[in-house]
């Protein structure tokens, strides 16, 4: 019981503190692009809220479906941020926090934001959409690959103990195989959390916006939220693995996780700034397949068992 | 021999020539039957080197009873290989001019021959109502889709300048036909008129088969704003500049020049050689900024923004060059016939300088700084290539043709104003696709901020206004030609009566860049597609639409109204098959 208490607090925590980082993440990149920015760090939340007091706007061609999916893909951001091992990492497993769960509500969010595309009935939208839905193709082999050698070194799937044997020093980077692995991870992670060159999920000239192009007013400050969770979420799954070291005490867990997950996001700005959007099928294949080695070589190092 | 008289003798061999004439002494007129059009452009544009630059279609019924129409070709060589080319001094301004009589007004379409006059055939249909029989694509042009049948706007006698036809209800208002290709699984995705991806009016209609866009047809002209028109019935000849600045705002400044000296031309008047070069000077302006924001935004489009910001803070540089030299950030309201209405003194030429210096360095800086990403250049490179025998086809211009290697450039062609003391190289590479266009606008950057410098170190003084001793004479008519920074404009002037203009012909740079654009876009990605009609650098107060020519077996094939109407109700049995 406590333990839900300690996941609906840590989730809490994160959706409110994590505009913020993004706050930062702009200021910076308007730094780094020569031009002013925003006054301060806290202009993600000014615009989400001003963009939640707006009233909705919707085709008349779309269905519940497109009226749903922010709440949904809000909700899902949020589910996957709590099953997290944060705060409650020192109780014992409830069986939620595996990764199988995580990814496929990664995947479910996804999947939503794919049919949300479609629904909206502009070809645009449906093309953005079907993009997004490619891009799992290439992600999701390297992300498996990365955490079966992970889920086999450990023999568990879950990531309470995973988090716990890691910090012990069961397994670690002493095996090449997990330091592989979490190479591949880290290429995999910066994919799905959204970000230029692979992908940029804001309205923008090309196709990647996808359903984010219909969306208007509330609808799309709480998208744009949800998409923020979900970059936090990616975040935390990489930390929770490769990263663990952590207090015990959940509320200086939860300060000093938010703070690990900020510096990751903002630094993040120092990649997706330069250059240009990768094209699926040709620079972004060659890069996934170069990832996909990478996994496969932490695969190899496994099963030869060094 | 004058000049051009060795094509007049090549034309009189296959060509009943009915009288030639010179207005300014290298723009040549020659009248034909008008049976004969077809042959006499095409044995100018492909047997002699030719280029489409524009097509007039003129009512001259008050005048002698006829509408004509006046085909004007560019003679300078095909350009396709090194050596396709006419020394300067043999290069000239051929005008095929036809009388059309009133009672019949069709002429043989020259599309058949030239696929380039397309745009301009369907033009003078919607304008004048003078049918091109036997023209490839019949569809309306520049007029809306609900524009009453025979309602011609350009014709003398057709309307008041303040008529406007009952609009239509929304409901009721026609479809456009779209032209779409036939297959299984084939995407049709519509691009604007109203879209985040672009801020202008223009709607496109992209046939994809998975991202891969098989074809392409688009309608623009959504924002006509009758202009010609406007300057024929109220405008004097000091308006009329005011008016051409407004045909498009980045590029206003060249349309300016262009109307001002075609009506200048027509009079043989001179103007002082410091209003010459404070002209060329505000025109590699707009050059500068009208580059950089173009470059800038093929960087914004594939998601470099970062690229994107530097580009437009040195473009703040030339809008500063701007302010200084013209007195607005906007080069508006300057020229008048005769000369400048804004002289420049010593101490703007100095900061002038320091500007050029100080936009040269960094813009290198920048330019290598994207040159060295490679997932920039990726994108890039292959992307939208334009056939060289295409754009031979369709005359383009600008860096859309100097990118697939043609070395075409009007100010080398044919120089006006102050060019002939000024050095400078035509900036061309081979390639086709949006990284060729892209290398030669930074070139052209480099090249414009030295002709800059020359101008301002070769200053002549004096005056800049020539004094008012010309009369205007009536039916005179001379065309001028500027490079903008999109292409060469064409402006085309026939004086009338009472010091206003009786015929003004405005040709931007983009109408003739539309037409290969579906080119462009085949064998593309849908993600492409912004980036292909960015490298364009489309103008869209200019211009729409497109013929069924193909390329490869050369064939155009002729679609009634009725085939079409029949195709676009069933969708079976292409009229394209068999092309």
């Amino acid at each position: 019981m406590e333990v839900i208490l300690w996941m609906i607090i840590q989730v809490i925590a994160i959706a409110l503190a994590a505009p913020f980082f993004d706050g930062v993440a702009r200021v910076l990149r308007a730094r780094l692009q020569s031009r002013k920015g925003p006054p301060d760090f806290f202009q993600t939340y000014r615009d989400i809220i001003k963009l939640y007091k707006r009233s909705r706007t919707r085709p008349r061609c779309a269905h519940w479906v497109f009226d749903y999916a922010p709440y949904i893909m809000y909700g899902l951001g949020a589910t996957m941020l709590a099953a997290m091992p944060i705060t409650y990492n020192s109780y014992p497993s409830i069986g939620v926090s595996d990764i199988f769960v995580i990814i496929y509500v990664g995947a479910f969010l996804r999947f939503v934001f794919g049919i949300a595309s479609i629904d909206s009935g502009n070809p645009f939208a449906a093309v953005g959409g079907s993009r997004e839905q490619t891009l799992t193709i290439f992600v999701e082999p390297v992300m498996i690959i990365s955490l079966i050698v992970v889920m086999c070194l450990a023999g568990t799937s879950d990531l309470v103990n995973i988090r716990a044997m890691v910090r012990d020093g069961e397994i670690g980077y002493f095996m090449p195989a997990f330091a592989v692995a979490s190479i591949s991870f880290l290429w995999a992670m910066y994919v799905e959390s959204g970000r230029n060159p692979y992908d940029l999920a804001e309205a923008e000239q090309e196709l990647q916006e996808g359903v984010l192009g219909e969306y208007a007013g509330s609808d799309f400050g709480i998208t744009h939220a949800a998409f923020i969770l979900k970059q936090f979420a990616m975040i935390g799954m990489f930390l929770s693995i490769f990263e663990p070291w952590n207090f015990t005490n959940p509320i200086l867990a939860l300060i000093v996780f938010i703070a690990k997950a900020g510096i990751f996001y903002v630094a993040a700005v120092f990649i997706d700034n330069f250059g240009a959007r990768y094209k699926l099928l040709t620079s972004f294949k060659q890069n996934a397949t170069f990832a996909l080695g990478i996994s496969a070589v932490a695969l190899i190092l496994y099963a030869v068992g060094a | 021999m004058k000049k051009g008289e060795n094509f007049i003798n090549k034309l009189r061999e296959k060509i009943t020539i009915k009288d030639v004439s010179r207005m300014p002494e290298e723009q040549i007129t020659v009248t034909v039957d008008r049976s004969d059009l077809p042959e006499a452009v095409r044995m100018l544009y492909y047997d002699m080197g030719g280029w489409l630059v524009t097509m007039i279609p003129n009512d001259e019924r008050p005048l002698n009873g006829n509408y004509a129409v006046y085909y004007v070709l560019s003679m300078e060589g095909g350009k396709m290989t090194a050596d396709d080319e006419l020394s300067s001094d043999e290069k000239c301004w051929i005008t095929v001019k036809a009388y059309i009589p009133a009672n019949d007004p069709t002429y043989p379409s020259v599309t058949r021959l030239v696929p380039a006059a397309v745009w301009y055939e369907r033009e003078a249909y919607d304008m004048l109502g003078l049918v091109a029989e036997g023209l490839p694509d019949p569809r309306r042009l520049v007029v809306s889709d609900d524009w009453p049948e025979g309602l011609y706007p350009m014709r003398k006698d057709s309307m008041e300048y303040n008529f406007r036809p009952d609009p239509y209800s929304h409901e009721e208002e026609p479809e456009y036909e779209f032209y779409h290709p036939e297959g299984e699984g084939l995407v049709d995705v519509p691009l604007g008129p109203l879209h985040i991806t672009s801020d202008e009016p223009g709607h496109f209609r992209l046939y994809c088969e998975g991202d891969q866009i098989i074809d392409a047809d688009y309608r623009l002209f959504y924002q006509h704003r009758g202009m010609e028109k406007l300057a024929e019935n109220r405008m004097n000849y000091d308006q009329m500049g005011f008016l051409a600045e407004r045909v498009c705002g980045i590029c206003g400044y060249a349309h300016a020049t262009a109307c001002i000296e075609a009506a200048e031309r027509a009079i043989d008047m001179e103007i002082p050689r410091r209003a010459q070069a404070l002209r060329i000077i505000n025109q590699e302006i707009e050059r500068l900024h009208s580059h950089m924001l173009n470059i800038g935004l093929a960087c914004e489009v594939t998601g470099n923004i970062n690229a994107f910001m530097h580009i437009f803070r040195i473009r703040e540089f030339s809008m500063e060059l701007a302010q200084l030299i013209s007195g607005g950030r906007k080069t508006y309201g300057n020229v008048v016939v005769g000369g400048m209405r804004r002289d420049v003194n010593g101490k703007e030429i100095r900061r002038g300088l320091e500007l050029l210096d100080t936009m040269e360095t960094q813009l290198k800086e920048v330019w290598e700084a994207v040159m060295e990403d490679d997932s920039q250049i990726e994108r890039w490179k292959g992307v939208g290539v334009l056939d060289r025998q295409v754009a031979r086809d369709f005359s383009p211009v600008g860096p859309n043709v100097r990118g697939s290697g043609f070395k075409r450039d009007t100010r080398y062609d044919h120089p006006f104003d102050f060019h002939d003391e000024i050095d400078f190289e035509v900036c061309y590479e081979e390639g086709g696709d949006v990284f060729a266009r892209e290398t030669v606008r930074y070139k052209e950057l480099l090249q414009s901020i030295s002709i800059i410098r020359q101008c301002f170190e070769l200053m002549p003084s004096g005056d800049i206004v020539a004094p008012h001793n010309r009369k205007i004479v009536p039916q005179a008519y001379a065309l001028a030609n500027n490079e903008a920074p999109r292409g060469e404009n064409i402006h085309w002037i026939m004086h009338g009566g009472s010091q206003k203009v009786y015929r003004w012909r405005c040709r931007a740079a983009t109408y003739n860049n539309w037409p290969t654009l579906r080119y462009q876009f085949r064998g593309n990605t849908i993600a492409d597609a912004a980036l292909i009609v960015c490298s364009m650098d489309p103008c869209y107060s200019c211009t729409d639409r497109v013929t069924v020519v193909d390329v490869k077996s050369k064939k155009s094939k002729i679609l009634t109204h009725k085939d079409l109407k029949r195709y676009s109700q069933t969708l079976k049995d292409s009229p394209l098959k068999g092309m």
